[in-house]
């Protein structure tokens, strides 16, 4: 099939799945439990129900969920601004950060990109040549080593890793950092930084070290896993036989002919932990104080502003959608015969 | 005495605990092409394996040595081995397709030799390349160098891997069963290049196979494998003219004899025995008709020199003469009436542009009790015809009736269950129809249950009994899970639970073809003794055109969906015939060293997608430029009576088509 029908194809499901679940978290935030909550937290503590219910229909809430949908789409005039919704690129505004909606996931999902391009520059290399090095020799000692460590790390959840990772390098009184002040070797009380807000403002490798290795160490276990399996089963195919027998040395048929053949599965992977990683980013970035989009979706539930909420939801479900569609025209473009056809 | 090219002296190969190959001892001069034949299993792959020094791990040389051009190959350097692949020593496998590298195009594969042994740039190797693929007669080479493997055919696969491995100019080429993968036509045609091969270049080669008759046509010497040791060598005229070991001479008598009418081949009991469970003594005993207790079940039978450059390892060879019992000639059939009728069977596939003529209003009629048998080539419709028979398909046009009843708008499921059971199927693989969590007579059972249920258990299992002793499986063999059977057990597992509803029309989808020649035999003998006991109709598909003369009543012959030609086996093998069907026999291989090599068929046979007009066969037909005219370009031919029963699809009167 051609790749431009593929393409828009994946371009119609992914809006279409994307319209669905911001419906259905759309009506979720809208379920009068919520709706009460958010009457008391914009207006007062203790309001009777039929001040809720007052200030309900002032604020419009009290319409039917397909009609409040429909004006945040921007599909529906809004009272005051005509047709302004999601379409028009209006967000809403966030009820906890006084900003508009659109400001905030901007400036949050900045700062997440920034985490997640130094986690794929960290986790991609180290994944691919630790995956070849295991599966190139079925059984050596190599693979052995670097089969247990992976498996460790991909075993391991972030919030442990992390926390054990600040205990060793970023503690003022436990690891690494109280030894090293001690004879003189750093200056500070803590050889990296625990928090990473200071980011925010400059990216260093002191504050900024910890979060990405914490991200990077599972996926790098996990794709290294599947690189492995790739590669020694390419390494047992006929044609790395027969490259062999032609009189390849071991470099030149682990470099051309199986490799090719062994990323396509780790590519693909790669591509599918792009939104995993967001899930990551969000216990990491909390433990680490790091303002990015884990973190601000985590203070929109927290305090229940509903339109942040819905903006961190599209955006979520939208990324995971386009990564799917990436990876597979990746998983094309590395095989041969699908391209073909 | 010129030195051997290679020399194996008591080679031992173990894969762990089992030895695999055992005291091999062999030699191939200058310019010879030594054949080492035997069953699946029996070692000939491991024993081109340590040749090449790559057993893999696990695998290693125990004993023995391998010298190549009189240099001892044990104990090289790995970059001493790199040198030598390739250069020295080449080999061709048995799966074009995944022996090529899928990401990789093939004019990188290829320059890429020239690159690792010469001092070429990467101009050079290119060209070298182009040269390469133009000397084997690949048509259109520079398309094939930006080709990906997906993209050509098994035969073009073949002749590129060959290509590849003569660029290096080995002195030494090893094949191991290089036409296996590939139809008939396209197998002489392969065959054709390597004997042009060693008659320009003198290439000296091991060529390894099962099929005794396609090794006749190319071998000086020959070496029969059984069970890791070598049964008999020698020169390859001596042993089709009196092969001295048992093995060697039932394998002879087993071989589908083309010439040979309605005499089905011999089969050889029981099967080879697994590395760790070889008896003491002669490994062949328990399947030998000349063994004799107390002589050959004791000692490891020497290898014994009986003539000059003949050797056997057989106790008795003195004693036991020439060839086997050959297997008695089949009685006529007893025909009845018309069972099956086909009326302008039709099957598409896809739509627009890209439809595949899959079979084109196809008709013919099958009589009770006879042997049908349907060839032609890959992709020319056979499955297809199976598939909508059995109602696994839907045909897009036409009609089927079975017993008189119109069965074609029914598929499978919706049949009533007395013509469900009319009407069963032996497919090509029969691991893959067997379910492998269920007991091989469970599964029997299931199927007697299902087309005769309601009769009393105790019935039922007498039906078993029957049935199995039919397929000559023992009780115990039943018990097992399908893995721990044999492929031959396997496959008449699968007859014995065809045959369960009676059927009155037995459909065989190349039931034999995935199974070694000796246990061929057997199953063979097994579905024509059903048959005949029980009357069926056998619609019997196959490639092997040896097989389907020894025992076919009447023959199909398909070609890119339409039938070319139909009537009684006596006429087609023995009297005139369509061109395309003289083309396969005249391809297929003839077990007799002196005999002249098959002549392949030329030119690519023409995609389904693209159906060319006129007779389908044009492209091809070497009989087309007797027409006038584009008269063939432009008209299908009638599929036009030339006799009674016997119809022919061509231009030519019939008289033209005598032999
Ligand atoms: N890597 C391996 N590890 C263990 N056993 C092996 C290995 N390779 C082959 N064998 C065993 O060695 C025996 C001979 O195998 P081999 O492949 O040489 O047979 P073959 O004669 O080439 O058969 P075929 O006709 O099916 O190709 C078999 O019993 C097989 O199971
Ligand atoms: S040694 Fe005995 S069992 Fe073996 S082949 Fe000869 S006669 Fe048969
Ligand atoms: S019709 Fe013409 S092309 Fe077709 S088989 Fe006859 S001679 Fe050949
Ligand atoms: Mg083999």
């Amino acid at each position: 099939m051609r790749v431009a029908a593929i393409l828009l194809r994946r371009l119609g499901a992914l809006l279409a799945t994307a319209l669905c679940l911001s419906l259905l978290v759309f009506w979720l935030t809208h379920l009068p439990p919520n709706l009460e909550k958010l009457a008391k937290s914009q207006g007062s503590a203790r309001m009777s129900d039929a001040e809720v219910a007052s200030w309900l229909e002032r604020s419009g809430f009290d319409r039917p969920v397909p009609v409040l949908y429909g004006e945040w789409l921007g599909l529906l005039p809004k009272a005051g601004c005509g047709r302004c919704g999601v379409v028009q690129g209006d967000w809403g505004q966030s009820t906890v950060f006084r900003q508009p909606v659109a400001e905030v996931l901007g400036r949050s999902l900045a700062a997440t990109g920034w985490l997640m391009l130094w986690v794929m520059v960290v986790m991609v290399p180290t994944a691919l040549a630790l995956g070849v090095l295991a599966g190139m020799r079925e059984g050596s000692r190599t693979d052995r080593a670097i089969s247990v460590a992976t498996i460790l790390t991909a075993a391991t959840p972030e919030y442990v890793s992390g926390v054990v990772l600040v205990a060793l390098f970023a503690s003022a009184t436990a690891g690494l950092s109280p030894l090293l002040h001690e004879t003189g070797w750093i200056e500070g009380r803590t050889l990296f930084q625990g928090t990473a807000s200071g980011a925010m403002n400059g990216i260093t490798f002191w504050n900024f070290a910890l979060p990405v290795v914490t991200v990077a160490l599972y996926g790098t276990g996990y794709v290294a896993r599947i690189t492995r399996a790739a590669m020694a089963d390419a390494m047992t195919q006929p044609y790395v036989r027969t490259a062999r027998l032609k009189g390849a040395s071991q470099s030149r048929i682990v470099l051309v002919h199986a490799l090719r053949n062994a990323l396509v599965a780790p590519v693909t992977v790669i591509l599918l932990q792009l939104p995993w990683l967001l899930n990551g980013v969000v216990i990491v970035e909390t433990l680490f104080a790091y303002k990015g989009f884990g973190w601000t979706l985590v203070q929109a539930a927290g305090n229940n502003d509903i339109e942040l909420l819905l903006g961190c939801a599209t955006v979520a479900v939208t990324l995971v959608l386009a990564t799917q569609g990436l990876s597979d025209l990746a998983y094309r473009a590395l095989n041969p015969r699908l391209r073909a056809r | 005495m010129t030195e051997p090219v290679l020399a194996l002296e008591g080679l031992t190969v173990r894969f762990g605990s089992r030895r695999v190959v055992e005291d091999l001892t062999l030699r191939i001069g200058p310019g010879e092409v030594l054949g080492l034949a035997g069953e699946s299993g029996s070692g000939k792959s491991t024993a081109a394996l340590a040749i090449l020094g790559d057993l893999g791990p696990g695998g290693r040389i125990e004993a023995g040595s391998l010298r190549f051009e009189g240099r001892e190959l044990r104990g090289l350097a790995e970059r001493e081995w790199r040198a030598l692949r390739g250069a020295g020593i080449a080999l061709v496998g048995q799966e074009p397709m995944a022996a090529l590298n899928p990401s990789m195009r093939v004019g990188a594969q290829l320059a890429e030799v020239p690159r690792l042994h010469g001092r070429a740039s990467r101009a050079e190797a290119r060209a070298a390349a182009r040269r390469a693929l133009e000397e084997l007669r690949l048509p259109d080479p520079d398309r094939m160098l930006a080709a990906y493997p997906h993209q050509l055919s098994g035969g073009q696969l073949q002749r590129i891997v060959l290509a590849m491995a003569l660029m290096a100019e080995p002195r030494l080429l090893i094949l191991d069963e290089p036409t296996t993968a590939l139809d008939v036509t396209v197998e002489a045609e392969i065959m054709a290049l390597l004997r042009g091969i060693r008659r320009t270049r003198g290439t000296a080669m091991l060529f390894i196979g099962h099929d005794l008759a396609l090794m006749a046509g190319i071998c000086d010497r020959l070496a029969v494998l059984y069970a890791g040791r070598l049964a008999e060598a020698g020169p390859v005229a001596q042993i089709f003219e009196r092969a001295r070991h048992p093995y060697t001479q039932a394998l002879l008598a087993a071989l589908p004899r083309i010439y040979a009418a309605r005499r089905p081949p011999a089969p050889l009991p029981g099967s080879q025995p697994l590395p760790q469970d070889r008896p003491p003594g002669c490994a062949f005993a328990p399947r030998c008709t000349h063994a004799r207790r107390g002589l050959c079940d004791r000692d490891p039978v020497p290898l014994e020199t009986v003539a000059l450059d003949a050797v056997v390892r057989c106790l008795r060879w003195r004693e036991i003469d020439g060839a086997p019992e050959a297997a008695p000639a089949l009685p006529g059939p007893d025909i009845g009436g018309p069972i099956l009728e086909v009326e302008g069977l039709t099957r598409r596939f896809g739509s627009g542009r890209g439809t595949v003529h899959a079979l084109q209003e196809a008709s013919f009629t099958a009589f009770e009790g006879e042997t049908l048998a349907i060839v032609g080539e890959s992709g020319c419709g056979k499955s297809t015809l199976a598939r909508l028979l059995m109602g696994l398909e839907r045909a897009d046009a036409g009609t089927i009736r079975l017993r008189g009843v119109e069965v074609q708008d029914r598929l499978a499921g919706r049949r009533p269950r007395d013509l469900t059971a009319a009407m069963q199927m032996v497919f090509q693989n029969p691991s893959d129809t067997l379910n492998p969590a269920i007991p091989a007579g469970r599964q029997v059972m299931r199927a007697l249950e299902l087309f005769q249920g309601g009769l009393p258990a105790r019935t039922l299992r007498e039906g078993l009994a029957d049935l199995l002793g039919l397929v000559r499986l023992s009780p115990a063999l039943a018990q097992r899970m399908p893995r721990a059977l044999s492929g031959g057990q396997r496959q008449r597992v699968g007859i014995a639970r065809a045959l369960a509803g009676d059927p009155a029309v037995l459909v065989a989808d190349e039931p034999v073809s995935a199974l070694d020649a000796s246990v061929q035999a057997a199953v063979i003998g097994t579905l024509l003794e059903l048959q005949r006991t029980r009357r069926a109709t056998l619609l019997f598909i196959s490639h092997d055109l040896a097989l389907v003369r020894q025992i076919a009543d009447r023959v199909m012959v398909l070609y890119l969906g339409r039938i070319m030609e139909i009537g009684p086996a006596h006429r087609i093998f023995g009297a005139l015939c369509h061109p395309y069907t003289r083309a396969l026999l005249d391809a297929a291989p003839r077990p007799d060293p002196g005999a002249p090599p098959p002549s392949p068929l030329s030119g690519e046979r023409p995609s389904a997608l693209t159906p060319p007009s006129g007779c389908p066969f044009h492209g091809r037909c070497p009989r087309r430029a007797e027409l006038p005219e584009t008269l063939c370009e432009d008209r299908l031919p009638p599929l036009a009576e030339v006799a009674p029963g016997h119809r022919i699809r061509c231009h030519l009167p019939p008289e033209r088509l005598r032999f």
